[in-house]
């Protein structure tokens, strides 16, 4: 192991953790611990940061001071993996969880995962959606065998909680009274243009985007959405969603290709 | 996507996503604009769509904070791969990194962290230099960091005469950052004025302006580069001896905590430019 490795090595474990003496030892003159504590605070400072970006409606619900208490505990036990944070943080709505009071308001990891699914809409590739125009050109005999990409980054969520009514409610300074009890809810995030929607959608065409999203065909993905409701107006349904630009007229690039 | 524009001897801002609006309305307010590389490594989206309407307008330069090149372990070939292609897709004026690392042991650690500069540590930092710029394609700028600690090692470098080195072995260029000099000069004890008079001037490619704050809660005052508040009067004395001892050069103002509004931010950008004005007219 080269010199320069070892130091790095035994640098990093002091940022992340207490163990300061390895390093300490390397570090010349006097106050060698306060000038060390002066990069630990800009990691640790840096990343809470970065999870406040990426959570900020989270942040506003615990408030900042548990949050960031919650953030930093994170960031030293799981930082980063690379530099670009676009995409830091995706544990961190369970792992807020872990805190007995967080847990108990019931619908933080689920507010969690609606806020990382708009952070990944923000920064998707962009697309041309698919149209009627487009859709009719096909041989109405192939359209049950079609398969169809959705928008890129689009996320489905199935919530217990009214999550995207909560999200709303921090939209507004200060935030509306919103409910805290459980009321099923079932959401598609995405980005038609430059604006992230969340849209709610009924439990039959979540069924009908997840079977599409995983490549199921439309007539597959039809039966899904019988199967959770004998009552889906698949034609309506499907209609609504073509005119909102959930689908892409190219096939969806693999999960995470543009970060590194 | 427009042609390679040159970063001119004019002062430049960073892009902050909240003046989009206002700069793009009048984009000849600044010479030139420079980001963070690692914030565009998304596919699409607004970023994408705030840089491409701004390019059109002005000189770009692509700054990156996070690949590591003091780094003892192989640069992170994802990383490379995610700025060659920024690169590509903008082509910028000029391209920067650091003389630092900041990951360990498949950790990102969020900072520009401190090398022992000795031969060992500049064959390494070389060799990654040399890597970056040919992964590229072009030249690349390296910055001095700001530092708060020294280690203790036996015949250690002065840091200016470690980049003069690196840029004379590698060739790359080098962009100099006063505030940070200011600061480590402060931190380590050691003359500002004598580390920028040591620097090859026709190697400085770029210059940084920034302001920083004082620590004074510890056993020791520390200055700690925030990028926080205005340009302060030391750096501004530094840079015109800079701008006396090496000529105009492309200079960015950088603001990246409690971001003003863009007429404060321009407002600094004039004072460097009156600098450059002053020493184009002298010559």
């Amino acid at each position: 192991m080269s010199a320069l490795l070892t130091l790095q090595a035994s640098f990093a474990a002091a940022l992340l953790g207490d163990d300061d003496e390895p390093v300490l030892h390397r570090l010349r003159g006097p106050h060698a611990a306060s000038r060390l504590a002066v990069y630990r605070n800009n990691v640790l400072h840096g990343l809470i940061e970065a999870l406040g970006a990426a959570y900020p409606v989270l942040r506003q619900v615990l408030g900042a001071e548990l949050f960031d208490a919650l953030a930093g505990e994170y960031a030293r036990e799981q930082p980063p993996r690379h530099a670009a944070l676009l995409d830091y943080g995706a544990g961190f709505g369970a792992f807020c969880e872990r805190h007995a009071a967080v847990a108990a308001l019931g619908y933080v990891a689920e507010l969690a995962a609606l806020e990382r699914a708009r952070l990944r809409a923000w920064h998707a590739a962009d697309y041309r959606p698919l149209d009627a125009a487009t859709l009719a050109t096909l041989p109405a005999a192939e359209l049950p065998a079609q398969q169809l990409a959705l928008a890129p980054e689009a996320t489905l969520l199935a919530c217990r909680y009214p999550v995207a009514a909560i999200h709303a409610a921090h939209a507004e300074t200060p935030p509306r009274a919103f409910a805290q009890t459980p009321q099923a809810q079932w959401l598609l995030v995405y980005r038609p243009q430059l604006q992230v929607q969340i849209r709610e959608l009924s439990p039959g065409a979540h069924a009908l985007l997840t079977a599409l999203a995983s490549g199921e065909p439309l007539a597959a993905a039809a039966d899904s959405a019988r199967h959770i409701d004998p009552t889906f107006e698949l034609i309506a349904e499907f209609a609504a969603l073509l005119a909102a630009g959930v689908f892409s007229t190219h096939p969806t690039p693999p999960p995470g290709e543009s970060l590194p | 996507m427009s042609a390679v524009t040159a970063i001119p001897a004019r002062a430049g801002i960073g892009f902050k996503p909240v003046h989009f609006d206002a700069l793009l309305a009048a984009p000849a307010a600044t010479g030139w604009i420079e980001i963070h590389a690692e914030n565009y490594f998304g596919a699409g989206g607004p970023p994408h769509h705030m840089l491409e309407a701004l390019r059109e307008q002005l000189p770009l330069s692509i700054h990156g904070v996070g690949l590591s090149l003091g780094g003892a372990e192989a640069l992170d070939r994802a990383h490379l791969r995610a700025l060659s292609r920024l690169v590509e897709r903008y082509r910028p004026g000029l391209v920067s990194e650091h003389l630092a690392w900041c990951a360990h042991g498949g950790q990102w650690l969020n900072d520009l962290l401190p090398l022992p500069l000795n031969r060992a540590t500049l064959d390494h930092v070389c060799a990654h230099v040399i890597a970056l710029q040919d992964a590229l394609g072009r030249q690349v700028l390296i910055e001095n960091p700001a530092r708060y600690l020294d280690f203790e090692q036996p015949e250690a470098w002065p840091e200016a005469e470690f980049l003069a080195e690196l840029s004379a072995r590698s060739g790359c260029g080098l962009l100099l950052d006063i505030n940070n000099v200011v600061v480590s000069a402060h931190n380590l004890g050691f003359d500002a004025a004598a580390y920028i008079d040591a620097l090859p001037p026709t190697a400085i490619g770029e210059i940084h302006l920034a302001g920083h704050t004082i620590d004074s809660a510890g056993p020791l005052p520390l200055r700690i580069d925030d990028h926080g508040s205005p340009v302060d009067a030391e750096t501004w004395a530094l840079y015109a001896r800079l701008l006396r001892h090496g000529g105009p050069r492309p200079t960015l103002i950088e603001w990246d905590t409690r971001v003003p509004t863009l007429a404060v931010l321009l407002g600094e950008a004039a004072c460097a430019d009156a600098r450059l004005l002053r020493l184009a007219e002298a010559a």
